[in-house]
């Protein structure tokens, strides 16, 4: 078999169209956070989602991600996220007034069918933060996602963990989502 | 009385240490002579120069007299309670290793190799029976004392002795409830008289944990482009700033309207605040609402709350134990809590730089608390207050913002106003109804931060503990 053949194939095509979809799902998704459109981005989170940052920990020899029993940045379930989104879009936040200039950078997606409906999809990012005249931030790192799909570009968040590369965050605070 | 006119311990020092070279001292000397007249700092008047948050020469006098000095705050028995645990952290700039010895004593050392000075432990917590610079493979046991050089026999022997090229240990640790401080000042007095009358409040925070306290595994870590000072005050006292600064998750109704009455009350050289909690016979445990109902979530530490407050009503009196849960609180200069009705978290100040500050903070818990109500505990915790947590971030904004205000010419010229509540100062037992140790003012008080500036300007003005233990005790309650 050529290496043409082996490309056509119907799962190697059918597993490239998957990816592609993901990838435009995952693009999309970041646009609606750099453009501030939270609720929308909410709405595609899935009602059970569970959505973790732990925290790293430089530990010699050992796993240097913190553990689900541990301290993370975030451990929220729906409620949590929308308290956050709410957070955002109210008159006294003052974390985000003016609103801080957003840009995230997804790279490195790779999908692993689970079942029928779901995915895990890993991607890298970088987040850059720009607020006021001269504060600059950013945030770069990795998350694991499981994704739902319920229709054609039609997708659910169910399962995010975004494990960050830094310890100690040079960004006065983390009032960004990802 | 002021230190700028002392004359020069630095000076006689150095040339003792020119003359003399003597290792054993560990490479230690005396506080310099400061380099700059301290700024305005009028307490009294609710005065204080801006200079203090922003100047390059009052910020480094401040690492020789405040953080060369104080007890300062090192970590917890719960991060290391194996002999060779460790974890690391900072004493003012300086990186510091806390290590349980194979003896199963707590130590604590400069993270510096003797003969380069790298720092012999880059990770931040682990296990070891060593450490061991990667530069020369000088080796160190967990007691700090060196064992291993490298090619001594043949070219260190006889000009050198071992014994005097430890790892530069901390003077002093003390721990209360677990928490261990640290001093590199042999002279500081011990930890129970530098807390003074603190001592009771300590112990309505962490003593009525019967079973034990234990840290969180993790650290929040994150630096905020401001002076040390900015977060260390206002954990001192605050209540000001919440209707405004944390108005964003009153607007959300996660937080109930503050009630009018509480206190600010400074004792030895802690400072604490918080409203006045309900009364015991209206903790609302039926309905499982917060004990004083000021952040609005299902709280299922509430009925751990009504215990504790009722075992240490019996202990110390219902006036007393109805503090529980005591709010905010700082320990002069930079170790800071929260005790409130869903979590306590402690953190430490590190000054990096005048503008420039790195928060360690972790969250503690009772060592016995039910699994369901400890996670309940840890996500509260990081929903509020880590550094993506939705109180601290704005924190982080408006500290920052502070020092950008103040950091001009002009800007640093003018007084800070540390007005609120002046002249209307009373005693500790007035405030809370009951006696109680120390002294200061209602909820709408900056009487801590007044009493922190004291403390502050006594030891920038000292030039010893000698000499600053009867400025302390003139200025504390």
């Amino acid at each position: 078999m050529s290496p043409a053949e082996v490309a056509a194939g119907p799962e190697v095509l059918a597993r490239a169209l998957l990816e592609l979809e993901v990838q435009r799902f995952l693009y999309a998704e970041a646009q609606l956070l750099d453009e501030r459109r939270f609720d929308e981005w909410l709405a595609l989170m899935a009602f059970d989602i569970v959505y973790r940052a732990p925290v790293r920990v430089t530990r010699e020899g050992t796993e240097d991600v913190a553990g689900p029993d541990e301290l993370a940045h975030f451990d929220d379930d729906y409620g949590q996220l929308e308290l956050r989104v709410q957070s955002l879009q109210v008159r006294s936040a003052w974390a985000e007034i003016p609103p801080s200039r957003t840009r995230r950078l997804i790279t490195n997606v790779r999908v692993q069918p689970l079942d029928e409906r779901d995915v895990r999809a890993h991607s890298n990012f970088l987040l850059f933060r720009a607020r006021s005249e001269t504060v600059e931030h950013r945030f770069v790192g990795q998350r694991s996602d499981v994704l739902r799909r319920l229709g054609p570009d039609d997708w659910r968040i169910v399962e995010r963990t975004i494990v960050f590369d830094t310890v100690a965050f040079e960004t006065d605070n983390i009032s960004v989502l990802f | 009385m002021t230190a700028t006119t002392r004359p020069t311990a630095h000076q006689e020092d150095s040339q003792s240490m020119a003359t003399t070279a003597d290792p054993a001292s560990n490479g230690r000397r005396g506080a310099p002579a400061p380099r700059r007249a301290l700024p305005l700092v009028e307490p009294d008047a609710g005065l204080l120069e801006r200079a203090v948050y922003v100047d390059e020469d009052v910020y480094n006098d401040e690492l020789e007299r405040v953080f060369a000095r104080a007890w300062l705050y090192l970590g917890h028995d719960s991060q290391i309670p194996e002999p060779g645990d460790y974890m690391t952290t900072f004493m003012g700039e300086d990186p510091v290793i806390l290590v349980r010895g194979s003896d199963g004593q707590v130590r604590a050392f400069l993270n510096a190799c003797r003969h380069r000075g790298m720092r012999v432990c880059r990770a931040e917590e682990g296990n070891t029976s060593f450490f061991r610079c990667p530069y020369h493979a000088w080796t160190y046991a967990t007691d700090g004392s060196l064992r291993g050089v490298p090619k001594f026999r043949e070219a260190y022997e006889g000009t050198m002795a071992k014994n005097d090229w430890g790892l530069v240990q901390v003077a002093k640790i003390e721990s209360r409830y677990g928490l261990l401080f640290g001093t590199w000042d042999e002279h500081a007095p011990s930890l129970g008289d530098y807390l003074g009358g603190f001592a009771v409040y300590l112990d309505l925070i962490f003593g009525r944990a019967k079973g034990g306290l234990e840290v969180i595994g993790g650290a929040h870590k994150w630096t905020i482009e401001t002076n040390w000072k900015h977060p260390a005050e206002n954990f001192a006292c605050d209540m000001y700033h919440v209707e405004s600064a944390h108005q964003r998750p009153a607007e959300l109704g996660l937080m109930e309207p503050l009630e009018l009455g509480g206190y600010e009350i400074s004792a030895g050289l802690g400072y604490v605040g918080h409203q006045h909690n309900r009364a015991l016979s209206s903790d609302g445990v039926d309905d499982g609402m917060p004990i004083s109902a000021y952040w609005a979530m299902p709280n299922p530490y509430t009925y751990v709350l009504h215990e504790q407050r009722a075992a240490m009503a019996l202990e110390l009196g219902e006036q007393l134990a109805r503090m529980i849960p005591l709010g905010h609180a700082t320990i002069f200069p930079n170790f800071s809590l929260l005790d409130t009705e869903s979590f306590r978290l402690i953190r430490v100040v590190h000054p990096l730089a005048p503008g420039r500050a790195m928060v360690y903070q972790w969250c503690i818990v009772e060592s016995d608390l039910d699994p369901e109500v400890r996670d309940a505990v840890r996500k509260q915790y990081i929903l509020a207050f880590g550094p993506a947590g939705l109180l601290e971030q704005d924190d982080g904004e408006n500290w920052r913002e502070c020092q950008n205000g103040m950091s001009g010419t002009i800007g640093r010229r003018v007084s800070t106003n540390m007005g609120l509540g002046l002249g209307q100062d009373t005693t500790a037992t007035e405030l809370l109804g009951t006696e109680a140790p120390g002294a200061g003012g209602g909820i709408w008080s900056e009487a801590n931060q007044r009493q922190f500036y004291r403390h502050w300007r006594a030891f920038m003005e000292s030039d010893s503990w000698a000499t600053l233990r009867p400025r302390l005790s003139d200025v504390s309650f």
